[in-house]
């Protein structure tokens, strides 16, 4: 069938730049797809500076999606359904990896070390006891399942790696160079614990030697990244920051008084909410009733600015069958640990709103952690 | 209403098509483009007409339209002004969506630049690369070659 001229596609017309902010509103799996439709979106889409634009746009207008770690190495994606009213329900679909598959003969348990710009920096550590030299770390996309290999700076026969502590993403002041953070213990020493810091564009590991026994149990507690520092609530007393620019460390006392906060809490975690741009601490105390309470640092530098935001009960219809408080995400939802499965409270709303992600075959959840879906390949910003 | 007040007190302008069609219009209206809100900043005389010179009467109209209701204050919900927002991208065919895209992107007028890029969108979103060309009247430019190569080398956008 012919058309006149006139008739043409005039899209094709627009400038680029247009095109761009049509195309980022598209999901991945859309983009994919339009890589068919003609010449000059093809090339649009496969380079590296779209996928980084894409991915802006995504971190910028969307609720951030969030992916979990569940027991026997099930590795899930959760959507939400609406992004302003999570109560409307959540989908979730498992993610395929080949490290993700059963092996009898070689176990192996996988972990996400971090998440950013849609890659997962996953640690796939083997369980029987002769491979364990065989552990390996991958930079991953789920969406396109483009992976990269990263050599590890330790074997594990003598060394403990905590998943926890440890960190990947991408720090815009080493030109937007990604980096990956490793934290190890000795076996066989006490306290002996050691850092490596890898950058991703010079394939290059270094380590880091601290002498501070408070720098050292960083590797008891979880990293929270902001403003290119990883900050680690140690003894519920310091926060040991690591400025990931000039690769130092110091520490600051966590000071909120005992009077204003949460009674019998039993737990309490650090961590960063967009909303509020700010470290935040949220204590969490659950018996047969739940409370939970958010502070956070007003002004960085000031650590004696910490403000009450709010403290809230959480009522019995959201939190039966819970067990164990997991954390929140960037976008202020409560991650609370279900016998099988996983709530997600949203506590802007009053009375807070909830949603259960549950599954039959899924057991308990252990990790929550944020995720947006993208075409960055890991190769391309190597 | 107490509306009315404000709006009064509003100066008018006259904003000219590029096809010579001139509108009157009330300065809130007119300064939700940042290109006619930088314009008036260096003008001398308020009332001679503004050239907007690349956009025609019949999409100038819209994107006044659109403006209009942008501009007042406090009389529509979030919930009502979205749905608005939406039919009056639905009632557009293609090719008033390309030019309003161009208008709102010369004229700077980001939410109605986010409603239409955010429909066209939409009309990508979910359809096959097959869909998606026939929608937009695209020509196919690949040789069957090139197409099975890209399928093959992104296996992850065709399956289910």
């Amino acid at each position: 069938m012919k058309r006149s001229k006139n008739e043409e596609c005039p899209f094709l017309r627009l400038p680029e730049k247009l095109i761009i902010e049509i195309l980022c509103r598209l999901p991945v799996k859309s983009l994919g797809k339009c890589k068919l439709v003609c010449k000059s979106w093809n090339t649009l889409i496969s380079d590296p500076e779209f996928a980084m634009s894409h991915v802006e746009f995504s971190k910028s207008n969307n609720q951030p999606l969030t992916l979990i770690l569940q027991k026997n190495n099930i590795l899930s994606q959760l959507k939400f359904r609406d992004s302003t009213d999570i109560s409307r329900g959540v989908t979730l679909a498992p993610l395929r990896h080949r490290f993700l598959e059963d092996d009898v003969f070689d176990p192996r348990c996988c972990f996400i070390v971090g998440s950013c710009d849609g890659l997962i920096c996953v640690y796939v550590k083997e369980m029987g006891k002769k491979r364990r030299r065989d552990d390996s770390m991958s930079l991953w996309n789920p969406c396109t399942t483009e992976e990269l290999e990263i050599s590890l700076p330790v074997e594990r026969g003598s060394f403990y790696v905590h998943i926890e502590s440890s960190w990947f993403g991408c720090v815009p002041s080493c030109d937007d160079d990604y980096k990956i953070f490793l934290v190890y213990t000795m076996h066989k020493q006490s306290h002996g614990t050691c850092m490596y810091l890898y950058s991703l564009r010079f394939d290059r590991w270094k380590s880091l030697y601290v002498s501070d026994e408070d720098y050292e149990r960083i590797s008891e507690v979880d990293s929270v990244y902001l403003d290119e520092a990883l900050h680690y609530l140690v003894r519920r007393k310091w926060i040991v920051i690591f400025d990931l620019v000039s690769e130092t460390f110091k520490k600051v006392p966590f000071s909120i008084d005992e009077a204003d906060k949460l009674p019998n809490y039993h737990q309490l975690s650090l961590g960063v909410i967009g909303e509020y741009d700010c470290l935040c601490a949220m204590f969490v105390h659950h018996s047969e009733e739940w409370m939970v309470e958010l502070w956070t640092l007003e002004e960085y530098d000031d650590w004696d600015s910490w403000e009450k935001m709010y403290r809230i009960e959480l009522k019995e219809n959201i939190v039966i069958n819970c067990m164990k408080f997991l954390g929140f995400t960037y976008s202020g939802n409560l991650c609370i640990q279900q016998a099988n499965g996983l709530v997600l409270v949203d506590t802007d709303d009053d009375p807070p709103s909830h949603v259960v992600a549950r599954n039959p075959s899924f057991e308990k959840v252990y990790k929550v952690m944020d995720y947006v879906e993208s075409l960055v390949s890991p190769d391309s910003i190597s | 209403m107490a509306s009315t007040s404000t709006s009064t007190l509003s100066r008018k302008l006259i904003l000219k098509s590029s096809d010579g069609e001139k509108f009157e219009v009330d300065e809130n209206v007119a300064m939700q483009s940042q290109t006619i809100k930088h314009m008036i900043e260096d003008l001398d005389d308020i009332n001679s007409p503004i050239p907007v010179s690349i956009v025609t009467g019949t999409i100038l109209s819209k994107v006044i339209e659109y403006c209009k209701k942008h501009a007042t204050e406090d009389s529509d919900s979030d919930e009502q002004l979205k749905q608005w927002d939406k039919e009056y991208a639905n009632n557009m065919d293609l090719n008033t969506l390309y030019y309003l895209l161009l208008a709102a992107n010369y004229m700077e007028i980001k939410g109605l630049l986010e409603l239409i890029t955010q429909c066209v969108a939409d009309m990508i979103k979910g359809k096959s690369p097959e869909e998606i060309r026939a929608h937009f009247n695209i020509k196919n430019d690949f040789t069957p070659q090139e197409e099975a190569n890209i399928r093959n080398e992104n296996p992850w956008a065709f399956e289910n």
